[in-house]
């Protein structure tokens, strides 16, 4: 019943199936990318800076070396979706743990990891991210750690929160008079009750992850031999006087999916708390 | 519940009585984040590859086995590692930040040299966000519902969308190339001899469109944040009981809700600074400022981890400085709030 009402709330919500809808097409090119396109798409393959809709063999143009950029960008979508999701699963994974840790046990071993928090919400993420690229050396990896390690401090706190108001509860209780042991009690008993928050929070994490990755890699700090759209737009930039679309284009591909994870993530949020719905 | 007598002292009171409670306390949480912050800086410096002689020796093209011994006696490299925090540590509390290696200059005056440029971009960011925000919160919360409020609202979702580089990217074709209204880049036209409010106006124009690149996403959170806020406001029953008594729409709205609902946007000031901050290293970087932030990008470029982390440590000391004077604020337009 409850799960037929949510799905109901969902899909009566025309901003997030549209959301659905545009996330399913980026992820479908993303999967199907080495068959629609196969070769590099780095590779140069056409006359430089053919614009969009002139040759039927370059729907969207080709940028100032000649590459195809709808092969970029369907490319470049594979590079930017599993980097963000990869960075953003473990960034709510390590935020569930020192949250879960914290809420859980309390006194000074809350305290601390507070304070660690604290301390990663009050270095600028992103200059963080840069110290911690600059330590491990630019790449995807490095990307995906950096993201994952200045994204982790809210999934921690609601985290905490939930385990802080759960942890006196009956249930708990009883499984601890029942011999259970701590990881038990957090990982079993608690932490399915504290996930709902965390989930609609996971949308936040995944659109922001994908927009730094944008970022970092537009700075030219993650692999070069790979086409990312952030590296698109960079390339675009030294011809954006006569040829803007060449940074135009993957601009847009950044903004639909980052909106289309938003909606989505609204959606969810809306079917999760029926009665603040649309406030 | 009297106002407390130090809100009538004027801006003295600001530093007076529970103010000062509030500040010292607040000094004191801040100190073990501090200490966090050089704590992780220090093991950066231990797991980047190479140590700060390395670095020296390959800048000066070379040196022999018993200069690298001698140099990493006199920076102590040579100690346990525990020691060498206590000397980074002791370094740092006299202010001494190092040298950067790329561009031979000490770091904290690097550092200071541009701070001012992103100060100002913050604080026209921060301006523009926070009034166009409220602005646009309260113009759909009084809509709410209604088309006017879902297209503010869409528009909000569109905006958090867009990456700021690429915003400031376009912004160049249209404003600085095609219509050539502003200036592509920079800080003040170089060279230039303006002197006076010329000067000003001139840095003026080259700030509009970083500050829109920079601040649109915060316009679109803090106009969700006002509207939540504002509604909220409107069901409690003291906005019941003035629309009882027959007060008009506006007179409610900007009277009665509007000061309400603006108090928490005031923390999220604070809050927010950090992400602005790290913002501005990429916005710097496509507006070609000088600021700290394209300082932070050059020095990853360069392979300057000690300019990096001098920035991560002021960048931190500045959020933390930022998040006490809201505190302060906060306390000061709220009586409520006790300095407990």
């Amino acid at each position: 019943m409850m799960r037929r009402s949510f799905r109901e709330r969902f899909s009566t919500n025309r901003g997030a199936l549209a959301g659905l809808i545009i996330l399913a097409i980026v992820v479908l090119a993303a999967i199907a990318a080495p068959l629609l396109f196969p070769g590099d798409p780095l590779d140069i393959v056409g006359r430089p800076l053919t614009e969009p809709f002139e040759d039927w063999r370059f729907p969207l143009g080709t940028d100032r070396l000649g590459r195809d950029m709808l092969a970029g960008l369907v490319h470049g979508a594979r590079a930017s979706l599993f980097v963000g999701l990869v960075a953003a699963i473990g960034a709510i994974l390590l935020g569930i743990l020192i949250g879960a840790v914290a809420g859980y046990f309390g006194g000074w071993t809350d305290e601390s990891l507070m304070r660690l928090t604290e301390t990663f919400q009050t270095v600028p993420g992103f200059i963080l991210a840069l110290a911690l690229i600059a330590v491990m050396g630019p790449g995807v990896v490095s990307v995906a750690i950096a993201i994952a390690l200045v994204s982790w401090t809210g999934p921690a706190r609601i985290t905490r929160a939930e385990f802080l108001s759960l942890r006196q509860r009956e249930f708990v209780a009883a499984s601890r008079i029942l011999g259970q042991g701590h990881a038990h009690i957090i990982f079993r008993e608690i932490l399915p009750n504290a996930l709902a928050p965390i989930i609609v929070l996971g949308s936040v994490i995944v659109a922001a992850a994908i927009l730094i990755e944008s970022a970092l890699s537009y700075l030219g700090l993650s692999d070069p031999n790979r086409a990312t759209w952030g590296q698109m737009i960079a390339s675009g930039r030294a011809v954006f006087r006569s040829a803007w679309y060449v940074s135009a284009i993957p601009g847009f591909a950044i903004l639909l999916t980052v909106l289309a994870v938003s909606l989505v993530g609204e959606g969810l949020t809306d079917a999760a708390n029926p009665r603040t719905g649309r406030r | 519940m009297s106002a407390s007598p130090d809100r009538r002292r004027g801006a003295a009171g600001l530093f007076a009585g529970r103010a000062f409670v509030l500040a010292r306390r607040r000094l004191a949480q801040a100190l073990p984040v501090i200490l966090l912050v050089l704590v992780g800086n220090f093991l950066l410096l231990k797991l980047a590859p190479g140590d700060a002689v390395d670095a020296y020796i390959a800048a000066i093209g070379g040196g022999d086995a018993g200069l690298v011994a001698k140099l990493r006696a006199d920076y102590g490299l040579d100690q346990p590692a525990i020691v060498q925090l206590g000397l980074y540590l002791w370094k740092i509390l006299r202010l001494d930040l190092g040298q950067s290696l790329s561009l031979g200059q000490p770091v904290l005056t690097l550092i200071l040299e541009r701070l001012p440029n992103t100060l100002l971009l913050m604080a026209s960011s921060i301006s523009l966000a926070f009034g166009l925000g409220i602005a646009l919160g309260v113009a759909a919360a009084r809509r709410a519902g209604r088309p006017e409020d879902t297209a503010i609202i869409t528009l909000g979702l569109i905006v958090y969308a867009t990456p700021g580089f690429w915003l400031g990217l376009m912004l160049i074709v249209i404003f600085a190339v095609k219509l050539a209204w502003l200036p592509v880049s920079g800080i003040e036209t170089i060279a230039s001899t303006l002197t006076g409010f010329e000067r000003i106006l001139d840095i003026a124009r080259h700030l509009v469109l970083p500050t829109v690149s920079l601040a649109l996403v915060y316009v679109a959170i803090y106009m969700r944040l006002m509207r939540a806020g504002m509604l909220e406001v409107y069901g409690l029953d003291f906005v019941r009981t003035a629309k009882a008594k027959g007060l008009t729409d506006d007179r409610i709205a900007y009277r009665h809700v509007l000061p309400n609902a603006i108090l928490p946007m005031v923390t999220m000031l604070g809050l927010q600074f950090g992400t602005l901050l790290g913002g501005s290293v990429v916005i710097e970087s496509v507006f070609s400022i000088p600021g700290i932030g394209r300082l932070a990008y050059e020095s990853v470029i360069g392979r300057d981890l000690n300019l990096l982390l001098g920035i991560v440590f002021i960048s931190a000391l500045l959020v933390i400085t930022v998040n006490l004077i809201v505190d302060l604020l906060y306390a000061r337009l709220d009586p409520r709030i006790e300095s407990a």
